[in-house]
């Protein structure tokens, strides 16, 4: 092989190795703790209306995917039932981070019935887009196999995971960038418009409707939206303080929309810890007499904080096996 | 603390095929969904939510449900939410075309009312209106001018 083929495929081999970049699997556990405990929140308030959707059948319009599985409209029981299904399945897989078993079943069983649920819930004329990642979270975590929060093997399954969810997190903000400027015809088309008038006129809160009378206020509203969607994707390579920065941003966003109309996001939101060093919750313990972490030559690398690319480490022993 | 294990736990070559192919694979329906423009393909749809651009001299419109009760003259408004009507406005919206083109659906947001409200008074008629409020240069001019869009009497 030439040198230049070499490196040619020394840089695939790279940028592949980026997509399942080793993390400590503490962090892939603590991160399902945050998913699968917010799941309730999803079937009671966020998206709490497949039970509901049970007394108005003839209005069912479901989606490709529930179109292929030919999901049929649920009835109130079918709908109740599946509630208390996926509340449970929420206390076992929860337990099983805990325990440190059964952690695939559980989570494949929960994100079977979340499916469910949500293609139930989207398959009535209205999609919100603020579920793609948490959709991407509850299908990818069980790829995992086991993770424990005391357990800081890095592991490359975890570290495919999380990259997934946070290439979904990014893609939402920057395909809805990519979509207006298809819908407008350029950028500055979308920006300029009154979108914002329309969406306060709508729904805006007391707190935002001073702002119809300063029509110019909201288009730079609108440009500075667009500017940090079109960005979205360099929070993927960003480190450190950058990071928490942009991370800050967009969730501060959110808080902003979620006081002028009452749009939350939470569902993304949540996945924005998907950037996290989560397994450093442990480091802030009271009496631990450390706030900060700081990775030390052994430290397994981790994703969008300390580092992308991969130790070069010999092949764990237990690697290739599945566990779960 | 117990101390990070230096060996990391690799993936073998058939894991990391199928892994980078299902990010591919949906990476791919992603983009597609945003150049067709459309929802279908769930959670990869299009990312749609205030997508369109909105012209500062056009109009806002915003759909809304009256409803006739018994004793009364004049409709009044009826909340479209999910614990009252069993869809949101938004959901509506979505499928607005099927209203206009068969009222009839109107009766299935009676009945769900009926169901889910059955202590308030059941409406007799349906209004399913549309509000177009004028803007210019942004800003909101006039009062707004209502359009019905579907009507139906209730069945019971």
């Amino acid at each position: 092989m030439s040198v230049t083929a070499g490196a040619a495929a020394g840089r695939g081999a790279g940028v592949l190795q980026w997509f399942v970049a080793p993390v400590p699997r503490a962090r892939l556990a603590a991160f399902r703790l945050l998913v699968y405990a917010f799941i309730p929140l999803e079937v009671l308030w966020i998206r709490a209306s497949v039970i509901p959707h049970s007394y108005v059948p003839e209005l069912y319009r479901p989606t490709w995917l529930a179109r292929a599985v030919q999901l049929p409209p649920l009835s109130v029981g079918v709908a109740t039932a599946l509630q208390w299904a996926i509340l449970a399945l929420v206390v076992a897989a929860l337990a099983a981070v805990f325990l440190g078993r059964l952690q695939r079943t559980t989570g494949w069983l929960l994100a079977a019935t979340f499916w469910v649920w949500m293609l139930n819930s989207m398959g009535f004329g209205y999609v919100s887009h603020d579920h793609l990642a948490m959709m991407v979270a509850v299908t990818v975590l069980p790829t995992a196999g086991v993770a424990t929060l005391h357990d800081r093997t890095a592991s490359e399954a975890a570290g495919w995971a999380l990259r997934c969810v946070q290439i979904a997190v990014v893609a939402t903000y920057f395909g809805s960038a990519v979509l207006k400027t298809l819908r407008a015809g350029s950028p500055a088309a979308w920006a300029n418009s009154a979108v914002f008038v329309w969406a306060i006129m709508r729904r805006g809160s007391d707190l935002v409707r001073w702002t119809l009378e300063v029509p110019l206020l909201l288009r730079v509203g609108q440009w500075g939206l667009l500017a940090i969607e079109f960005a979205a994707p360099a929070v993927l390579w960003l480190r450190g303080r950058w990071l928490y920065l942009a991370i800050a941003t967009f969730c501060g966003f959110h808080l902003l929309t979620f006081a002028a109309l009452g749009i939350h996001f939470l569902p993304t939101v949540v996945c924005w810890a998907a950037f996290l060093p989560l397994e450093r919750w442990r480091t802030l313990d009271v009496g631990s007499g450390s706030q900060h972490w700081r990775p030390t030559d052994s430290e397994p690398l981790a994703q969008g904080v300390t580092g992308g690319e991969p130790p070069a480490h010999p092949v764990h022993p237990r690697a290739g096996r599945d566990r779960g | 603390m117990p101390s990070p294990s230096a060996l990391p736990e690799r993936l073998s070559r058939r894991s990391l095929t199928w892994r980078l192919s299902c990010v591919l694979a949906c990476v791919t329906v992603l983009i597609a969904a945003q150049f067709v423009d459309t929802d279908d393909y769930f959670p990869l749809g299009s990312l749609s939510q205030y997508g369109a651009p909105k012209d500062l001299n056009g109009s806002v419109r915003s759909v809304y449900l009256e409803a006739r009760f018994a004793g009364e003259n004049a409709p009044r408004g009826l909340g479209l939410s999910h614990r009252s009507t069993g869809v949101a406005r938004g959901e509506i919206e979505g499928q607005l075309g099927r209203f206009v083109d068969d009222p009839s659906l109107l009766q299935a947001i009676a009945d769900a009312y009926a169901e889910l409200r059955p202590d308030r008074p059941q409406p007799q008629v349906l209004y399913l209106r549309r509000s177009v409020q004028q803007l210019r240069d942004g800003r909101v001019i006039g009062a707004p001018h209502i359009l019905t869009l579907a009507e139906w009497t209730v069945q019971r």
